[in-house]
């Protein structure tokens, strides 16, 4: 594939607000992303972090530019094309964990794969296994989340992004429930994981200690991004 | 804002959208409890509405029955007070239209001018008289009838005695006349026009008074006064009356006697004791201008006087006192005229057999002889041949001829000899032999008297003017059976104390209620929960608790209140409907009353306020829920086997056992399916199969197969297992209560043959507008009236005489206060032991029915149906009843034992002899019961109507009767579930309500599946599959159940569609709310929901 793997141009997205005028949030961003790099997005509370991960992930459209995965806009899909693009080339890890407590460790990492498919098959779970083996808790397959600690919820949630094989890895703070040791150990087998899976990672956090570990940074300021 | 009540007033205005869904809840609410009761108000209005149209402008009655008086009693009465009055002569008859194939049962009434003054709105009918009648609107519609039709009528004769005592006239105990409708009276006009207390009127005919009482050859006569006093008390009204009455309303006459003196003799026969006495009491002997003392007279009819070789028969003998029996002759004693001397070669102290007829206290007659010895031979001569000592007994008096008798006791006229013929040519009625008084009164004395005349012989003024002056200053009129009725405010009290319709509707509405309630709950929770960050603000400001919750209960009462308001609104066009349908399908619920929208504003207040406080309560529940401070969830841990499951495999057991219990009993009892067994059943079925769910949850969540769309699926259902068992729970339970219930039917017909039953084992029962004298057991009477046939051959008879009343059953709304009395041979009911009893007294020892019998502890023993204790008198087994007999005297019924629904429901039951003891009058058969083969009961229905069709039966299997009386529960069951449907399918909406919290709080867990790829299309189907399994388990183990419970009920008459009806609205509401609520989740911005804040 030539070109990069996420391209962004002139972006614009706005909010209607009930009685007031719409309220845009991205005013024009342009972003590129190669395949492999790794880019931490900066920025106040407010500042459209949420809404344009919300775009790069194709949980959302914009209403201006153009946004394109792999070369291809993700404005000409359908919302089940989408869908599919976010199961199979897109991965998201976020502050929470948000694991389905009623599901084990092992079904949560495996829950992406039924998006698309009646039954998991033998393959998915030899996965899903290997990827708990890698993260420490193969032992810990069949546990229930209750039982779990917080670094070890972040563990399943990191595996259930890597899953499905993205190509692209989406974290919102994804230390930010943690505490310093506990956020360098994610943060170190993140960064591990994209560096053997071979993914691209886009990374929104206020921690400057995280950002300085990405390839890149960058602010996002008015509705636009900047370099950090 | 100043203050917390205008930040109450903001906070609703701001948020009415929110709370709109809470105010229509709190209406629904209102709606229902205001409705119920309103339409208790209109049945009770209704009631007394009908009870003005029924009586008119009359505020008393008096009633005599088969005694009648003069017309012009009316107008004396009138003229004594200021009151309007009426006489009138009604009677019970057949009638029947052209052809006279349809009879039905009903009553004549002949009236005059006076009496359409009376009327709701006076009028002067234009065509009337003769053979013009007026009908009312029952007698047009069973009759189908229009104005120029001809109509039919067999009226019951009155007697001087009842119909069954002997010396009552034996032939057509009616008359027939053919008459012409001219008017179908309104209800403006009289057409509702009855004394009974009842919803519905009885087929009437109206005719000019005259007419009728000349057809009964009772001319100027009538047996019922309708007085208009307002303001007036009975006891000015007695008065009036003792100034107004003559002798003649008594049925008295004063008549010369031979050899100077006169005589008071009843039409009736025999005088009645207190007559009797009031006229002995009349004279005071010797006082200046006074009277001399009567002396009471008894003479009889008797079949034979005769020697050891000779027999006179069928003579009079009399009891005349002196002269003609010096005081201080034996009882023992018996004197003669020289006929019958000369007739039997008799000689004083010779032995002389008397034989006659006596009736025993079941008016059973049997012949009597008693010996005396001839104390003297008279001369036919002087007071010795009077002829006027002799009654004048129906069939005797009045004929040419010996060969002409037809009294109404059997006599053979073959043993009337030419000589016999030729002494009463001569001498008529003239005794051949005389007793004293006492020898004769203990013969011959009866329950109508003890003397035939009162005799005052000449001395001191004997103006029969002032005699009858003396004797009715000695009687008061209700003493002498006049009693005045206080009929419309009796009728006004039996309608007040009505069926509590209003009660019973907002029982019945319970589950419409209780819905509402929850869905307000649920609405208003809902609505405070989304505040949260409001209530969070508010305590970071320093608010305390108290206040925050005073500052939302405000708005709560806001919405409680505007949601009263449309409620009552609402409640109107609601109750609109409910009369419609209760006057339409519903009709049996209220005996087919017709019920007309009455609104008391008491009632709508307190219906009102009930309901704003219930919705302010189900609102504050809700409140207190959300200001709650968030409890951490509990760690679930892994899962494990065997949590909570023993419980659950306990009552999986015990639901099994019962199931199948219930099941082998109904098998090993004959497969009878009895609907109690049955609901038993569906109960067992119910509490196992939510067991079963319990158990199957468990189960799954603790194992863990192969990770699939479905399981998936199922283990978000398990999710929260608690409250998913209780969706189900709480849906399977409401529909098995709703629909299980209503088609729960009692089934009359399976008992049939049974003593134990409520038919006692008897196969028909026939009911007669007029009374039957002859004994329909002896084979030659019913021979004679044509019931003979195979079908005859092995029935057994059981005849019923009844005191009319007011009817006590379910199919009456009003309370009663004199219900319908039929006489028992409670030796026979005894011997039988037949029927079940819900209740005996305490201490009772024996069958129930052998506390039939004699006062006890100054109170006559009854047994009633439990229904009739519990609806219509308000009594149970152990209470007292007053009442009045024939001669107004009071006396008290004590309830002994309830019957448990028999085919007896509207009646009291007591012992027969009691009955005719203290209502004389009561004669002939009006219920009879039939014991039979099943196989024979077509025929003896058929043969009886047939046969009898004059006396106006009603004949119907006892099965049938029992079922006429479910009418009324049954209908009931089918409001029930209507409302309970309606309450239901509310339910099912406020399940929607459950739903979108139940997405609310996994908000975070859709945006995640969101964002690993689930198209939102997806995940609203995993969402619908979700809930719609919990409403199909649901909805599958009620409906299950409750069909378990309905399989008694096929082949009954069952609302199957509407049933049906609730059932399919509470499966679609509940899979819209389904569908609503998936959509409802929709998310914009999924992975807000993702993000910490």
């Amino acid at each position: 594939m030539s070109g990069p793997l996420l391209a962004l141009r002139a972006v614009t997205k706005a909010f209607s607000v009930p009685g007031a005028a719409p309220v845009e949030v991205l005013k024009g961003v342009d972003l590129d992303l190669e395949s492999g790099a790794s880019l931490a997005i900066m920025g106040p509370s407010g500042s459209g972090k949420s809404t344009l991960l919300n775009l790069i992930g194709a949980l959302d459209l914009p209403d201006g530019g153009t946004l394109a995965y792999k070369g291809e806009s993700i404005r000409e899909l359908t919302e089940a094309q989408r869908a599919a693009l976010r199961n199979r080339e897109i991965g998201f890890v976020f502050q929470l964990h948000h694991l389905l407590p009623q599901c084990t460790a092992l079904e949560n990492a495996l829950v992406p794969r039924l998006a698309f498919k009646k039954k998991v098959d033998a393959e998915d779970v030899k996965r899903a296994e290997r990827l708990l083996e890698r993260v420490g808790l193969g032992p810990r397959r069949d546990a229930l989340p209750g039982i779990l600690s917080g670094g070890e919820r972040q563990r399943v949630a990191l595996v259930r992004a890597l899953v499905s094989r993205p190509a692209l890895l989406l974290a919102d703070e994804p230390t930010g429930s943690l505490d310093a040791k506990g956020s360098r150990e994610i943060l170190d087998l993140l960064l591990e994981l994209v560096r053997e899976e071979g993914l691209s990672l886009i990374t929104v956090t206020h921690a400057p200690s995280v950002a300085l570990r990405m390839d890149r940074r960058m602010e996002l300021v008015d509705g636009r991004l900047r370099p950090g | 804002m100043k203050s917390l009540l205008s930040f109450a007033v903001r906070g609703f205005r701001y948020h009415f959208r929110s709370h709109l869904g809470t105010l229509l809840a709190c209406a629904v609410t209102t709606t229902a409890i205001v409705g119920a009761l309103v339409v208790g108000d209109s049945l009770r209005g209704s009631l007394a509405d009908q009870a003005r149209r029924r009586l008119g402008a009359a505020t008393h009655t008096l009633a005599t029955g088969e005694r009648l008086f003069r017309a012009a009693l009316a107008e004396d009465l009138a003229a004594h007070g200021d009151l309007k009055t009426a006489s009138v002569l009604e009677l019970s008859a057949t009638l029947s239209g052209e052809g006279g194939r349809l009879r039905v049962g009903g009553k004549v009434t002949g009236v005059d001018k006076h009496f359409w003054r009376l009327a709701p709105r006076p009028w002067v009918p234009s065509k009337f008289g003769g053979e013009a009648v007026a009908i009312n609107a029952a007698c047009a519609a069973k009759l189908s009838l229009a104005p120029g039709d001809e109509l039919i009528l067999r009226i019951d004769l009155p007697g001087v005695l009842p119909r069954d005592v002997p010396f009552a006239a034996s032939e057509t105990p009616f008359t027939m006349r053919r008459v012409t409708v001219a008017n179908i009276l309104t209800e403006d006009q009289f057409g509702s026009f009855d004394l009974a207390m009842a919803q519905t009127s009885g087929a009437r005919v109206f005719m000019d008074r005259e007419a009728l009482a000349e057809l009964l050859g009772k001319a100027g006569k009538a047996n019922l006064l309708l007085v208009a006093a307002t303001g007036g008390s009975i006891s000015a009204l007695e008065k009036s009356l003792a100034a107004a009455w003559r002798l003649s309303d008594l049925g008295l006459a004063i008549t010369n006697i031979p050899g100077g003196g006169r005589e008071l003799r009843s039409e009736h026969i025999f005088l009645d004791p207190r007559i009797e006495a009031a006229a002995l009491a009349a004279g005071n002997d010797g006082a200046p201008g006074g009277l001399p003392r009567g002396k009471p007279v008894f003479t009889y009819f008797v079949n034979r006087l005769g020697t050891a070789t000779r027999s006179t028969p069928y003579s009079m003998v009399a009891a005349p006192g002196e002269p003609l029996v010096a005081s201080g002759t034996p009882d023992d004693a018996i004197l003669i005229n020289d006929w019958l001397a000369a007739d039997l070669g008799a000689q004083p102290g010779d032995a002389l057999d008397l034989a006659y007829w006596a009736f025993d206290d079941r008016r059973r007659l049997v012949e009597k002889t008693n010996r005396f010895r001839i104390q003297r031979i008279l001369p036919l001569a002087g007071a010795a041949a009077d002829a006027s000592l002799m009654p004048d007994f129906p069939g005797l008096a009045d004929t040419a001829s010996c060969n002409d008798w037809h009294p109404g006791i059997p006599v053979d006229l073959k043993k009337i000899r030419p000589k016999d013929e030729a002494y009463w040519e001569a001498h008529r009625g003239t005794p051949k032999a005389f007793l004293t008084l006492a020898a004769a009164r203990g013969l011959w004395s009866n329950a109508f008297g003890a003397s035939t005349a009162v005799r005052w012989s000449g001395g001191g003024s004997n103006d029969a003017v002032l005699l009858e002056k003396l004797i009715l200053a000695q009687l008061t009129p209700a003493a002498a059976g006049f009693a005045f009725k206080p009929a419309a405010a009796q009728a006004r009290q039996g309608a007040a104390g009505s069926v509590d319709l209003g009660g019973l509707f907002l029982g019945l509405s319970l589950f419409l209620v209780g819905a509402s309630l929850l869905l307000t709950a649920l609405l208003a929770g809902f609505a405070i929960e989304r505040r949260r960050d409001e209530i969070a603000t508010l305590r970071a400001l320093g608010f305390p608790a108290s206040r925050i919750r005073l500052a939302f209960l405000g708005e709560l009462a806001l919405v409680s209140l505007f949601g009263g308001i449309l409620g009552v609104a609402v409640a109107v066009l609601y109750d609109a409907a409910i009369l419609s349908a209760l006057n339409s399908v519903w009709g049996g619920a209220v005996a087919f009353a017709v019920l007309t929208l009455h609104l008391v504003p008491l009632t709508v207040v307190s219906g009102f306020v009930s309901s704003f406080v219930c919705g302010l309560a189900a609102g504050t529940v809700a409140l207190q829920g959300a200001l709650r401070p968030p409890i951490q969830k509990l760690r679930t841990g892994e899962a494990r086997r065997g949590t909570g499951r023993k419980p659950a495999f306990i009552a999986l057991g015990l639901g099994l056992a019962i199931l199948l219990g219930a099941l082998i009993g109904n098998l090993v009892d004959g497969g009878r399916h009895v609907s109690p067994v049955f609901f038993l059943a569906a109960v067992g079925a119910l509490a196992a199969s939510l067991a079963a769910v319990r158990l199957l949850f468990s189960r799954r969540a603790a194992s863990r197969p192969e990770l699939g769309r479905l399981s998936f699926i199922l283990l978000g259902a398990l999710r929260n297992r608690g409250r998913s068992l209780a969706t189900i729970m709480l849906l399977s339970v409401g529909v098995f209560m709703v629909v299980g219930v209503s088609l729960y039917r009692e089934d009359p017909r399976g008992a049939v043959g049974e003593l134990a039953s409520g038919s006692g084992g008897f196969a028909v029962v026939g009911e007669f507008t007029l009374p039957i004298a002859a004994d329909l057991r002896d084979e030659k009477i019913r021979k004679r009236l044509g019931l003979t046939g195979k079908e005859w051959e092995s029935a057994r008879l059981t005849p019923m005489r009844r005191l009319e009343g007011d009817d006590a059953s379910c199919l009456n709304l009003h309370r009663v206060k004199a219900p319908p009395i039929l006489g028992v041979d409670s030796a026979a009911f005894a011997e039988r032991g037949a029927f079940h009893f819900a209740a005996v007294e305490k201490g009772s020892a024996g069958n129930p029915w052998s506390l039939l019998g004699p006062p006890r502890g100054g109170a006559i023993p009854v047994i009633a149906d439990e229904s009739v204790l519990t609806w219509n008198l308000g009594k149970s087994v152990g209470d007292t009843i007053e009442m009045a007999d024939e001669r107004g005297e009071k006396f008290h019924l004590r309830v002994v034992a309830a019957l448990s629904d028999s085919i007896f429901q509207g009646n009291l039951l007591m012992e027969e002899r009691e009955l005719l003891k203290h209502f004389p009058s009561v004669g002939g058969t009006r219920l009879l019961l039939i014991d039979a083969p099943r196989a024979s009961i077509p025929g003896l229905s058929n043969s009886l109507h047939g046969a009898l069709r004059d006396f106006g039966p009603q004949i119907e299997t006892a099965p049938d009767r029992l079922a006429r009386f479910t009418v009324v529960q049954n209908t009931y069951l089918t409001v029930f579930l209507a409302l309970g449907g309606l309450g239901l399918i509310l339910g099912s909406a406020g399940f929607a309500v459950v739903l979108l919290r139940n997405l609310e709080e996994r908000r975070g867990e859709w945006a995640l599946l969101r964002a690993t790829g689930f198209s939102g299309q997806r995940l609203r189907r995993f969402a619908m599959i979700e809930h719609s399994l919990l409403l199909a388990l649901g909805l599958g183990i009620g409906g299950l159940s409750a069909a378990v419970a309905a399989i008694p009920s096929l082949g009954f008459a069952i609302p199957w569609a509407t049933a049906l009806a609730v059932f399919s609205g509470c499966a679609v509401v509940g899979f819209a709310s389904v569908i609503l609520a998936a959509f409802a989740g929709k998310q914009a911005r999924p992975l807000d929901s993702l993000r910490l804040e």
